[in-house]
């Protein structure tokens, strides 16, 4: 492409950019700015690496920014710059051991001064080894050089920050679209917008991951985008805009996590539908066409890796062959569905119990998304969990009903409701499958690999809002907002105590 | 329209009020406070704790008014079983307590019924519920004489202990010294830190309000 051709295509991104930007209301833009205080809130409240795995996230980015390369160790052996800190921070003890909190005295903090400004001086060569992140794409550790480079001057704990508050931006970016979501799927009721659009804003495990450098805050943003793009497409009909709209958020979201793998079979299953329903004005295969342009950006990345690792003899599609391998190898299909099902559900008569004495629906997942913090030990005490239990079965009755009452909407929105329940599915197989690939004591499921699916749960609290009918409406969708609120609240003092009480 | 807008203004009231008092009752509550440890560092895994099994550890030294013990048993990558602990003084039980299946953590926090009431020296057993992974027991190395045992077999060392009792000072007295240490590790450091932070929650919660309110023109 020519120098001009160029300039010309990021002229007309910058404008399409623009163009939605001007589309979206105030509302949208308050979610979203609620989201990113929130997400720096936490940023600041959580100790330097002590949220899940980022050391090793770190370490990537680090690697990206100072070697421009990718890292290729899966060990722990980051550089000495980070190995020092992580000493000085008790990384390890409070992270692995007995809970230890974060630095207490002035003798430490005189200790971490002066082994900042030491190692400072070091050279700055990378870190090949990045732990748990080391199999993970590039697109978000990419992003995050842009901070790590803007603090290179400064110590590892100020590049640390920036790289934070970064991160927290993509809470703002999820959030926003949760609300545009919203908006597309439940267009006739204006305040579940806005009631969707703040609980996601005020939702403490998002913000909590999101104040972290941890790629799952693009990839929350990035799977709101993709549901939001296909509640658009289904509602104003499929157009080349619309197809490659979705291609390009796929290629970044296979790009950014391996996670997002589960969607894959839900977007072509959903470009498919939308092609076989479009309207022909200008010719018939206009929609195919349109098809083919979507799944082919789509597939882009996994093509590219497909080539890559056949011609370095590697397996075809990375990790996910490797899971797909260990899974044919620790017995039949059956079994892995069972696990599967016993992974989000009670287990059904006839099946093997996996999680004996676990309600994994509850204990992991719903508990999960409440708040538990840190490596899971930062939690509530019981009875938090029993009363947001309440809470959340009267919201999913709550929503059930208003899908009963809705029985002929839903009739004729039969399609997109199946879009996006494979999409879901899909995210869940791939987590479950995971999970059941590794060692027994070595897996480690979190509910925050659910935050993907934040468009379908903000959705799911609109409609039970709904279900209060128009006069109590209001009163319910404050209440829900407010109890995220509160949840936000009480999980930053709860972390607080854990670590610095 | 304008009583929609009264509707949702009395709901915030009364949300945030219910809020407010809720945070002052939790900063008015007291929290555990280590009060001793058996000195056991945790420096390896030592083995692990399966189903139908019993962990036993001798020679521990029970401060008075211990009313929970912590434990290092690490449920980390799944949740953890329901796990049952016996405190016994020359086999005469002094406490028992318990928790239920579903924690996560790298440790074990067990509330005692009754509260140690003097120092005791006393045997230290587990017993963990059916069903579920194996919980990672974690420690440092001992004699085989004083180590750890699980259904009698000594382990390769001994858990690490803490003592717990409820503390005598409220989070609110804590606030000065929870700041202090929330501002040691920033660049630049110091307590002030969570000036901007409980500014920045108020900004958020003050924008959530203004759009819940002003959405209600809409509908």
């Amino acid at each position: 492409m020519s120098e001009r051709g160029l300039t010309a295509a990021i002229g007309r991104c910058a404008r399409e950019i623009a163009r939605l930007a001007g589309d979206v209301s105030l509302a949208g833009w308050v979610c979203a700015a609620v989201a990113i205080l929130n997400a720096i809130c936490w940023s600041a409240i959580t100790p330097p690496f002590q949220v899940a795995d980022e050391p090793s996230h770190f370490a990537y980015v680090k690697q990206l920014a100072e070697a421009h390369a990718r890292p290729s160790s899966h060990t722990f052996e980051f550089s000495p710059e980070e190995n020092q800190i992580l000493i000085d921070l008790h990384e390890e003890p409070s992270a692995i051991l007995p809970p230890s909190g974060a630095i207490s005295t002035m003798a430490e903090q005189h200790k971490l001064k002066q082994d900042l400004s030491s190692t400072a001086e070091l050279p700055r060569d990378g870190s090949n080894a990045a732990g748990v992140a080391t199999s993970q794409p590039p697109l978000y550790y990419l992003l995050e050089a842009i901070p790590y480079e803007v603090g290179s001057h400064g110590s590892l704990l100020t590049r640390l920050e920036l790289m934070r508050l970064f991160s927290a931006l993509f809470a703002g970016v999820t959030a926003l679209f949760v609300f545009l979501f919203v908006r597309e799927a439940l267009p006739a009721r204006r305040f579940a917008w806005v009631a969707g659009g703040l609980s996601v804003a005020f939702a403490p495990l998002l913000a909590s991951v999101s104040g972290a450098v941890n790629p799952d805050s693009l990839l929350f943003a990035v799977s709101a985008m993709l549901f939001w793009a296909f509640a658009r497409a289904f509602r104003r009909g499929l157009s080349y805009r619309r197809a490659a709209a979705i291609g390009v958020i796929t290629a970044a979201g296979l790009l950014t996590k391996l996670n997002f793998a589960g969607f894959f079979p839900g977007v072509i299953l959903g470009l498919g539908v939308l092609a076989i329903r479009a309207p022909r004005p200008l010719s018939r295969s206009y929609p195919y066409r349109a098809f083919a342009l979507g799944a082919g950006i789509a597939a882009s990345p996994v093509v590219l890796v497909a080539i890559v690792n056949l011609t370095t003899h590697r397996p075809t599609f990375g990790l996910i062959s490797s899971v797909a391998t260990t899974i044919s190898d620790r017995g039949s299909i059956f079994s892995a569905l069972s696990y599967i099902w016993q992974a989000f559900l009670p287990r059904l008569p006839g099946m093997r119990s996996y999680d004996a004495g676990v309600f994994t629906t509850r204990q992991i997942w719903f508990d999960g998304l409440v708040g538990r913090y840190g490596w899971g030990e930062t939690s509530f005490p019981e009875w938090v969990y029993a009363f947001a239990g309440i809470l959340g079965v009267a919201a999913v009755v709550a929503c059930a009903r208003t899908l009963v009452l809705l029985r002929t909407t839903v009739r004729a929105r039969l399609a997109e409701l199946a879009v996006y329940s494979v999409l879901g599915l899909g995210l869940l197989i791939l987590i479950g499958g995971a999970s059941y690939a590794s060692a027994e004591t070595e897996t480690f499921t979190e509910a925050r690999y659910l935050l993907p699916l934040l468009a379908l749960l903000a959705a799911g609290l609109g409609l039970a809002i709904r279900s209060a009918g128009r006069r109590w409406e209001p009163v319910l969708g404050t209440v829900a907002v407010l109890a995220m609120f509160a949840d936000d609240i009480f999980s930053q003092l709860l972390v607080i105590a854990r670590f610095y009480g | 329209m304008g009583a929609a807008r009264t509707k949702v203004a009395a709901t915030l009231a009364i949300g945030l009020v219910v809020i407010v008092a809720t945070l002052v009752a939790v900063l008015l509550g007291t929290p555990n406070e280590v009060i001793a440890t058996n000195s056991v560092t945790v420096a390896q895994e030592l083995g692990f704790f399966h189903e139908h099994t019993r962990v036993c550890q001798g020679g521990e030294r029970l401060p008075a008014s211990t009313t929970a013990l912590r434990v290092s048993l690490g449920a980390i990558a799944h949740p953890g079983p329901a796990v049952a602990v016996t405190i016994s003084h020359v086999g005469v039980l002094a406490a028992t307590g318990h928790r239920n299946g579903g924690w996560v953590s790298s440790s074990l926090t067990l509330p005692l019924e009754p509260r140690i009431a003097t120092p005791t020296e006393a045997t230290v057993c587990l017993r963990r519920g059916a069903g579920g992974m194996p919980v990672e027991i974690a420690g440092n190395t001992a004699p085989s004489g004083t180590a750890a045992t699980v259904n009698g077999r000594p382990l390769p060392g001994r858990m690490r202990i803490e003592y717990l009792t409820h503390g005598d000072r409220s989070w609110l007295s804590l606030v000065k010294r929870v700041s202090r240490r929330m501002g040691l590790v920033r660049t630049p450091s110091g307590g002030w830190i969570v000036i901007p932070l409980v500014l920045l929650m108020a900004i958020a919660a003050g924008l959530g309000a203004w759009l819940l309110m002003r959405e209600q023109r809409y509908e």
